[in-house]
């Protein structure tokens, strides 16, 4: 059985070194070649190669976007990506985005051709240093978090809301924190934005939500 | 140039009420026929009334391609003279003007028209009619007129027939004057309850009112030109400081390239050079040292692009790059970062993405060389309509006055000028032996640059 290969790359040095070190494998025949994104998705469409291998920088059509439109136009088609980047965040897209294969340029040779056979068994991988605890420790980071606006406030600022909310002046919260007038609605002012608070009332109403007063006293 | 007047008159807005001041015909039609044309193209109904005759105003209709005769037909066009509007009761009655302007607004809404635009040669107020002198008195009640409502209204004078004084009215009484081929906010005007004659009981309350706000107009100008004096010296310090980056980031480049990559590419060349007597054994040897210097150099060239402009902002947006980032950042300084984010998944206006990022690593590197902790704490959450960051550290801490002051030693200023430019705002809490805590909130709507 003869695998059939696309090779897309912008650099036709990057190609043609790609070329013989894949076609030195008996098995493999190199079917056709792009240099951009666009390109690529035309030829995979009329070729339906059994692996695709290509850059994620290229021109037109970016390597994540074609990726996604080839792995919906021709599915069988199985994706390697050979990039400059050891950069967790391409390794993460590329897999999310349908990629089996994630080569960096420049690690050794055996690697490219590893990567087209695991992923005619249907198999990941990724060359080294990019790590699949890498890839996770990435995904797990990128997941958000609710953040509590409370946690974004200085222990200045704390006091300051503490204070306004129990309906002291400016000057007030001035001499019991000795700092100036100026400050102190510096300070306010600065904590109603970041809480997106408007006037006194939402300060106030603010402070009772999180029982920093209450209504009995 | 008379391009440029144009694209000026198509600015004006419903509520404008607008002075023309000119001294030739030429100079009256150069304003009123693209004033009608694109009240035309906006769905207004457009009203002129002349002095006299229509005639002249027809031609130059016509003559810059507006069909005249069918605009009239369709009701999109109405052409007046003094005898069918200003003075139609045989005198001049401000109040009953008035009602005429209202009727004619409320009409052109009726009949489906977007607002009303009304145009006037003003010579008919020079004549012999009753009530001609209240045409000031007019002129002020009208800007109660086009207040809220749909109207824009062009008032044009022929400062040849009129008088100094009475042209001095005309300005005090128009918010937008167009002088020669320019729309201009005019600085003369004068609310309507300062300019309308008051009761006469009330008229040291009135005097003092008005003097009072000649004194307001004299402060605010004073404060305008301070800050656009303060404005225009920090612009051109920020020239200076930016050209300053500029060089020195150029240096850095050129050094690298040069230092660097081309004495490695040098060294590679000596050792592929060939040399038939080379032993095998040695030919081997030297493979594999050209192996490792191509290594080390695409090493170089990585992390020279990721400086420069980090691939990952462009491709696949903030977030991703900010965890690059973080990841770089950590494995050079062995400073953790703690990480929290909520709504940034998506895309930004590119400004604003490099905008966050930027200040995000500058922060970053302060944080590396200044406040000697191992962790810190980088917070960025979107709401509707802010994107918000937050750095903070638990280290030495500065005097945020004495380091903005300073802006070659830290990017503190550049920061919050980037910040600025976005129409958003920073703050910095810091003093010294308290830690840092920076945030910055940039706008997510209304984000305009011209």
């Amino acid at each position: 059985m003869i695998t059939t290969i696309v090779l897309v790359d912008d650099h036709p040095v990057v190609r043609r070194g790609m070329q013989a070190l894949l076609e030195a494998q008996p098995d493999f025949s190199i079917v056709g070649e792009a240099g951009d994104g666009l390109e690529a998705v035309r030829i995979v469409e009329r070729l339906h190669p059994d692996v695709l291998v290509l850059d994620l920088m290229l021109p037109s059509l970016s390597g994540l976007e074609a990726i996604r439109t080839i792995r919906q136009r021709s599915p069988q088609t199985r994706v390697v990506v050979l990039s400059m980047h050891n950069i967790s965040a391409f390794v993460a897209s590329a897999l999310r985005d349908g990629a089996l294969g994630y080569v960096l340029k420049g690690s050794e040779e055996e690697n490219l051709v590893h990567a087209v056979r695991e992923a005619l068994a249907g198999r990941r991988f990724l060359s080294p240093p990019v790590t699949e605890r890498a890839v996770d420790a990435y995904i797990e980071q990128s997941r958000a978090v609710h953040i509590d606006l409370h946690e974004t406030l200085t222990d200045r600022e704390r006091e300051v809301l503490q204070l306004s909310a129990e309906g002291k002046t400016g000057s007030e919260v001035a001499s019991r924190l000795h700092i100036s007038h100026r400050t102190v609605e510096n300070h306010r002012a600065s904590l109603m934005r970041k809480l997106g608070l408007k006037n006194q009332t939402d300060l106030v109403r603010y402070a009772l939500r999180r029982g920093l007063i209450s209504l009995e006293e | 140039m008379s391009d440029e007047l144009e694209r000026q008159l198509a600015q004006l807005k419903p509520g404008d009420h607008i002075c023309h001041i000119y001294s030739s015909d030429l100079e009256r039609m150069a304003v009123a026929v693209p004033f009608v044309r694109d009240g035309l193209s906006r769905g207004d109904r457009c009203v002129y009334a002349s002095d006299d005759a229509v005639g002249g105003f027809v031609e130059a209709l016509n003559a810059a391609g507006i069909e005249v005769a069918r605009e009239c037909e369709r009701g999109r066009l109405q052409l007046l003279t003094k005898r069918d509007s200003y003075l139609r009761w045989g005198s001049f009655a401000p109040e009953a003007m008035m009602g005429f302007l209202c009727q004619a607004e409320a009409q052109a809404l009726a009949d489906g028209f977007s607002g009303l635009r009304f145009a006037s040669e003003m010579t008919w107020a020079l004549g012999p009619e009753p009530g001609c002198d209240r045409l000031i008195e007019y002129e002020a009640m009208l800007n109660r007129f086009v207040a809220g409502g749909r109207s824009v209204i062009l008032c044009q004078y022929d400062h040849s027939r009129f008088g100094l004084s009475y042209i001095h009215d005309v300005l005090l009484t128009h918010p937008v004057a167009v002088l020669g081929a320019l729309v201009c906010p005019n600085p003369y005007y004068e609310p309507p309850e300062l300019v309308l004659f008051p009761a006469p009981n009330a008229t040291a309350e009135f005097k003092a009112k008005r003097v009072a706000w000649w004194i307001a107009q004299l402060k605010r100008a004073r404060v305008d030109f301070q800050e656009r004096e303060t404005m225009f010296r920090n612009l051109q310090a920020l020239s200076r400081q930016l050209i300053g980056v500029q060089e020195s980031e150029r240096r850095h480049l050129a050094r690298e390239l040069h230092d660097e990559i081309g004495q490695a590419l040098t060294g590679l060349r000596l050792l592929v050079q060939s040399r038939e007597d080379l032993p095998t054994g040695e030919v081997k040897a030297r493979c594999e040292q050209v192996r490792g210097i191509v290594d080390e150099l695409l090493e170089r060239i990585r992390g020279l692009s990721f400086d420069l402009r980090p691939s990952a902002l462009d491709q696949l947006g903030l977030l991703p790059a900010l965890l690059t980032l973080f990841e770089r950042f950590t494995s050079q300084t062995g400073i953790l970062v703690h990480f929290k984010h909520e709504g940034i998944e998506g895309r930004f206006a590119p400004e604003v993405e490099t905008t966050a990022y930027r200040i995000t690593q500058e922060a970053l590197t302060n944080v590396a060389r200044h406040a000697g902790v191992r962790e810190a704490t980088v917070r960025v959450w979107a709401t509707a309509d802010t994107l918000n960051i937050q750095i903070e550290d638990r280290g030495s801490g500065f005097d945020p006055e004495v380091a903005l002051a300073a802006p070659a030693s830290n990017g503190l200023a550049g920061m919050r000028e980037r910040v600025t430019l976005l129409g958003g705002h920073m703050s910095i809490e810091s003093c010294p032996g308290s830690g840092t805590q920076l945030t910055a909130q940039l706008p997510l709507t209304d984000f305009k640059f011209d």
